[in-house]
């Protein structure tokens, strides 16, 4: 066979090849090229008023039930603007902002009521780690002071706050807060205090502003109800009210408008270049640090219990009579702050970051435990549960600052550091210091405040705006440091002097033969125990265990 | 001492704050913050606690 005569065939199979396999594809191709969208021609604007067709189930369906589910919810719900007339595109869009901004009322009220719940988590915490003869002046002290802040929050301490805050537009504007009270200083205007918002009245009388003084509330209380901690055991009743409305109407308000009203700290990277300003997500330092700081204040005008230390200046244990209750109260703390952190969005729609935001709470409390339980274990033999407990909430303190900012790796670390630190800061504070706190609450939040303020400059990842030393951007440190430095050296000072001032005026703290009997007779009037039988106190000197009543006797004697 | 520890505190504060308009480097910020904070807490910790210390009941 020659060259030619073997290749006319191949030539022919090939193109009976191409035509089987080659057809149907290009016939598959200029089917679809024939089915691709043709430019179509754009639908006029829809007027506001034009009626839009479209119907719910009728009144006949409805009637029937709706056990699936199918016939709830639908276009019969839109709310009409003149229901005698068909739905509009007005009607729908006005439905979609009302959603929007009911969405995020309703997330930030339910956050608020779990903050508020916390309130009961501080008091059976504090008292638990309270002697049982003191149990229900501390009690007393942490249920009173929801009162006490909150009267004094709306006469005067929102205002001051969030006076001049206008533009929440999450909860819809909250417009009527309008006015910051600023100094221009130093080339630059620095706000200082609002001026909207007394007794929610007049234009703040406006559903925004209600959701905004609640949840803001909750979080002035959580500060407040740090102090009662630190002060337990001894501290007079009246002297308590005075302090607490003190905290609530001015201290509290003044920084938390500095940090989140609209002041100069949160305006330090606008005017200074400073990163994003001071960043305090959920307030570590605006809530945390300002009751823990108070708390040192206090402590120290007051001074330590009789029995806590010796001559010697060495320290005696006075454990609490309730552990039981007093990590129950830890538990419901964690709960609480799922409220505090992921809440602090003021709105979920729009703001999905929540879910990061609740995970990071999660994990910074986990490690915070386990960074306290490690320390204890390590240094004392024993896994310490008073302190885990501890370690618990250092973690939630510390995370409450970056948990907006930071990702679980960060929050893992955070909280373990804080773990650690309360156990250090506890020790330092008890055997250096001698300042007698009974609960530890200067350690949990005011030291770990501190280091969560710090932790947003070094952790923050920059996904939500916020950028730290480890992520590239010093300049937030230096924010960060400016509001420590602000923290100890303002909320601090002032708390002192207000503190100390009122030291003179009505005295701080309970005669000794009060604090020898426990404050529950002398104070309250009544017994948190009445049918236990209180062992004698001996831990402190000069006074024979005999001369001591039992809570029996003190009942009997009472009745 | 407990005045000197509160205009002390103070001082500490402010230190960094007017350190701001003083200068515009990162890392004199960053020192100011640093030396500002420590004036404050040597204020608060060892000046004004002492001077309640030597009130303590435990002392007495």
């Amino acid at each position: 066979m020659t060259h030619s005569a073997w290749l006319k065939p191949c030539l022919w199979a090939a193109i009976v090849v191409l035509l089987v396999c080659g057809l149907p594809a290009w016939a598959q191709g200029q089917t679809a090229a024939s089915s691709a969208p043709v430019a179509a021609p754009t639908p006029p604007p829809l007027a506001a008023d034009a009626p839009i067709p479209v119907s719910g189930p009728s009144a006949d369906d409805q009637a029937a039930g709706d056990p699936s589910g199918t016939k709830t919810g639908t276009a019969n719900d839109v709310v009409h603007a003149d229901p005698a007339k068909p739905l509009t595109l007005a009607d729908v869009v006005n439905q979609a902002g009302q959603n929007r901004i009911a969405i995020n009322f309703t997330w930030t009220l339910v956050a608020g009521f779990l903050v508020m719940f916390m309130q009961a988590g501080f008091a059976i915490v504090e008292t638990g780690l309270c002697r049982a003869k003191n149990a229900n002046h501390t009690m007393m002290m942490n249920f009173m002071v929801y009162g006490f802040g909150l009267f004094a929050y709306w006469v005067c301490g929102f205002a001051f706050q969030m006076g001049g805050a206008a533009g929440v537009s999450i909860l819809g504007g909250a417009s009527p807060l309008s006015h910051e009270f600023t100094i221009h200083l130093l080339g630059h205007d620095w706000g200082l205090w609002g001026t909207k918002g007394f007794f929610l009245s007049g234009a703040t009388y406006d559903v925004g502003v209600m959701v905004l003084f609640l949840f803001q509330m909750v979080f002035m209380d959580t500060a407040l109800t740090i102090v009662t901690g630190a002060a337990a055991e001894r501290w007079k009743y009246v002297a308590f009210a005075l302090s607490s409305v003190l905290l609530g109407a001015i201290t509290y308000p003044i920084y938390a408008n500095w940090a989140w009203g609209g002041g100069w700290l949160s305006k330090l990277g606008a005017n200074y270049g400073l990163g994003a300003g001071y960043a305090d997500f959920a307030g570590s330092g605006v809530v945390h640090a300002v009751g823990g700081l108070t708390a040192l204040a206090l402590s120290m005008i007051i001074g330590p219990r009789i029995g806590k230390y010796n001559r010697d200046g060495s320290s005696n244990a006075m454990p609490g009579h309730d552990i039981v209750i007093v990590l129950t109260g830890c538990f419901i703390l964690a709960f609480g702050w799922f409220g505090f952190n992921p809440g602090s969005t003021l709105g979920a729609s729009g703001a999905l970051r929540i879910s990061t935001i609740a995970v990071d709470t999660m994990l910074a409390g986990c490690t915070g435990s386990f960074g306290a339980l490690l320390y204890m274990w390590i240094k004392y033999g024993k896994p310490d549960a008073s302190m885990a407990g501890n370690g618990l909430l250092a973690g939630l303190v510390a995370i409450t600052a970056p948990s907006g900012y930071v990702n679980t790796m960060g929050a893992t670390i955070i909280g373990f550091i804080a773990g650690l630190l309360v156990c250090v800061s506890v020790e330092f504070i008890d055997r250096v210091l001698r300042v007698d706190d009974p609960v530890g609450a200067i350690s949990v939040h005011g030291a770990n405040g501190l280091w969560g303020v710090i932790s947003v400059g070094l952790f923050a990842d920059g996904t939500n705006g916020v950028k730290g030393l480890f992520y590239g951007d010093p300049t937030q440190l230096v924010a960060q440091l400016i509001g420590v430095g602000t923290l100890l050296g303002f909320v601090f000072t002032l708390s002192y002097v207000a503190n100390l001032a009122l030291h003179a005026v009505v005295g701080q703290r309970v005669s000794a033969a009060d604090e020898l009997e426990g404050l529950d007779i002398p104070e309250m009037g009544a017994l948190c125990y009445p049918e236990f039988v209180l062992k004698p106190d001996t831990t402190h000197s000069g006074v024979a265990a005999s001369q001591i009543k039992t809570g029996l006797q003190v009942a009997r004697e009472t009745a | 001492m407990r005045l000197i520890g509160v205009l002390l505190a103070v001082f500490g504060w402010l230190l960094p704050v007017v350190g701001l308009t003083m200068t515009s480097s990162m890392g004199v910020r960053l020192f100011l913050c640093v030396l500002g904070i420590g004036i404050t807490l040597t204020a608060i910790l060892r000046l004004l606690n002492k001077a309640h210390e030597k009130e303590a009941v435990w002392k007495q």
